[in-house]
């Protein structure tokens, strides 16, 4: 069944159109990417489901509810997380202190209750605390949890969003460039660990530039040209479609 | 009495006033973190929490459920102010939200003279008995009790922003809203509770202080603008420095009016105001101006 259903979406930027009457839908427990030239309109698109930019036309439908237009923190509820292109860590707070921010909506206690009973607090502290070590261990953090984030290496702060959006343990995954700064090393990592995700429950929409990974962990690609849809298949339909090719994978020099 | 007596006798009425300044602060401080807004009404929750507990124990409350109440009350009316005259004009520039702020708090101060006059209002200090002895400099027993309060209301916050989930929350939000918010944080229901969190902490300070100064309709104006000189001091963004912030101007402004003329005292505190904010505008402790989502 389909988990995300996407609908003539449209979205303008002044005279540009960053993403032009897009239309297609992504099924539960797939790794699907979105690859085009820069300025096609993927990172717009996640804004666009995430609800940080609101559409000028079109739908977003979430496990069949209508989310188009619905505050960022309403979808996030929904079980729709993200990471970024550009890092967005909590500087400041420590790599555990940042994931527990992700696990935060698994606390049952309320407004008073935290204020109140402190029993209450310091057991639910635990039990986020736990499932925030959980996911440090799946990204191979745990030896730095108490670390500020700012010091982190760059390939790991990418990890620790990445596990940081884990932690709220969401239904859908957008991971926007995750790959990019990682050397060769840190990208064979991620991608294990992507391939892991839809068996934890996760289905996963993915923007990276990063062919080879796409290649081998994507079950579906979309590809973008110019705010449209120009292509959509699996990765060898894809590598082998002649408008792609000129497109974005650029003709093989003989 | 030698000098150095008197020095400690400013020294420890210092410490009285930098409590409760203090206190005001971290309410200018923890709002200016998690929401952006500069809140001019801090000091008239200082004043309502102050006169609303007098009124309480004059409809014939035991003074500990009448405080709890005023205390209840001003932080329902901190979240009313959020969510009726703030939400609204959340998208508006910084200056407008400052501008509606003073505006409000001149509103609150005209509500109040209609309701409980121009006399200045007594309250019981909580604690009985002749004021304490150290080392020849006079304290108080009200004051220890405003010590502990500023001591008590510090070390709950610290817990609750370094230990809680919750906290964390806020402190996530102050840094990163964006991120936050797609954490499944509300920035909007951050900012209720943090107006609310805040009124109540302004309304404890004017509660404590009472026995010691009497309370009156105005006196949020100027304990507002002290609380916010102490903020500024500490750099507006770093709880700690508002804490430092609100003891140091209080001791100088004790050491001033002391040494110099009582005249001075509220002249020294924006005199400091002004040297802060021309040489160094990030605050003691502050770091140089980040950019904010």
């Amino acid at each position: 069944m389909s988990l995300l259903e996407i609908e003539n979406l449209t979205r303008n930027f002044g005279g540009v159109t960053a993403v032009a009457n897009m239309s297609f839908q992504v099924n539960t427990g797939e790794i699907v990417a979105f690859i085009g030239p820069n300025g096609a309109g993927k990172t717009t698109l996640f804004n666009l489901i995430t609800g940080l930019i609101k559409p000028d036309y079109g739908t977003i439908k979430f496990k069949n509810i209508d989310i188009t237009g619905k505050v960022p923190e309403k979808i996030a509820a929904l079980g729709i997380n993200r990471t970024f292109q550009n890092l967005q860590l909590f500087n400041g707070m420590t790599v555990v202190e940042n994931v527990m921010v992700g696990a935060h909506r698994h606390g049952k206690q309320g407004l008073l209750q935290a204020g109140f009973s402190f029993p209450g607090v310091a057991k639910e502290e635990r039990f986020i605390l736990a499932k925030a070590m959980e996911k440090l261990e799946l990204v191979g953090l745990t030896d730095k949890k108490d670390i500020p984030v700012e010091i982190l290496p760059y390939g790991q702060q990418r990890l620790l969003e990445i596990a940081r959006a884990m932690a709220m343990e969401p239904k859908m995954l957008l991971l926007d460039e995750p790959a990019a700064g990682l050397n060769q090393g840190e990208t064979d990592i991620l991608g294990d660990l992507i391939c892991k995700l839809p068996k934890m429950g996760m289905t996963i929409l993915l923007v990276e530039h990063n062919m080879d990974l796409i290649m081998r962990i994507s079950h579906h690609i979309v590809v973008l040209d110019h705010g449209s849809k120009l292509f959509e298949g699996n990765p060898g339909e894809v590598q082998n479609d002649a408008k792609v090719i000129a497109a974005y994978l650029g003709e093989e020099i003989v | 009495m030698p000098l150095g007596n008197e020095l400690l006798q400013y020294l420890l009425t210092g410490l009285t006033l930098g409590g409760i300044y203090a206190l005001i602060a971290l309410g200018f401080v923890t709002i200016y973190t998690v929401t952006g807004h500069i809140n001019f009404t801090q000091g008239e929750f200082v004043m309502l929490g102050a006169l609303t507990s007098i009124s309480m124990i004059k409809l014939g409350l035991p003074m500990w459920l009448a405080i709890t109440v005023a205390v209840a009350i001003v932080g329902i009316f901190g979240a009313a102010f959020e969510r009726v005259v703030i939400y609204p004009a959340r998208n508006s520039s910084v200056v407008t939200i400052i501008i509606i702020t003073i505006g409000f708090s001149v509103a609150i101060r005209g509500v109040a003279l209609l309701l409980w006059g121009t006399q200045s209002y007594p309250m019981q200090p909580f604690s009985s008995g002749p004021p304490i002895n150290i080392l020849g400099a006079i304290m108080n027993r009200q004051s220890i009790w405003v010590l502990l309060l500023s001591i008590v209301v510090v070390i709950t916050l610290f817990i609750f922003f370094e230990r809680t989930v919750m906290g964390k929350a806020l402190k996530a939000c102050a840094i990163n809203r964006l991120a936050a918010s797609l954490m499944g944080i509300s920035p909007q229901k951050m900012s209720l509770f943090c107006f609310s969190l805040c009124a109540s902490i302004g309304a404890l300070a004017g509660i404590f202080i009472t026995p010691i100064t009497t309370a009156t309709y105005d006196m949020g104006l100027m304990l507002g603008l002290k609380g916010f000189v102490a903020a500024v001091l500490g750099g507006l963004t770093n709880t700690t420095g508002a804490i430092l912030g609100g003891f140091l101007l209080g001791i100088l402004e004790a050491m001033g009016a002391g040494l110099i003329s009582s005249g001075y005292k509220d002249a020294i505190s924006f005199l400091i105001l002004l040297l802060v904010l021309l040489n160094r505008p990030e605050g003691l402790l502050g770091k140089p101006e980040r950019d904010r989502v």
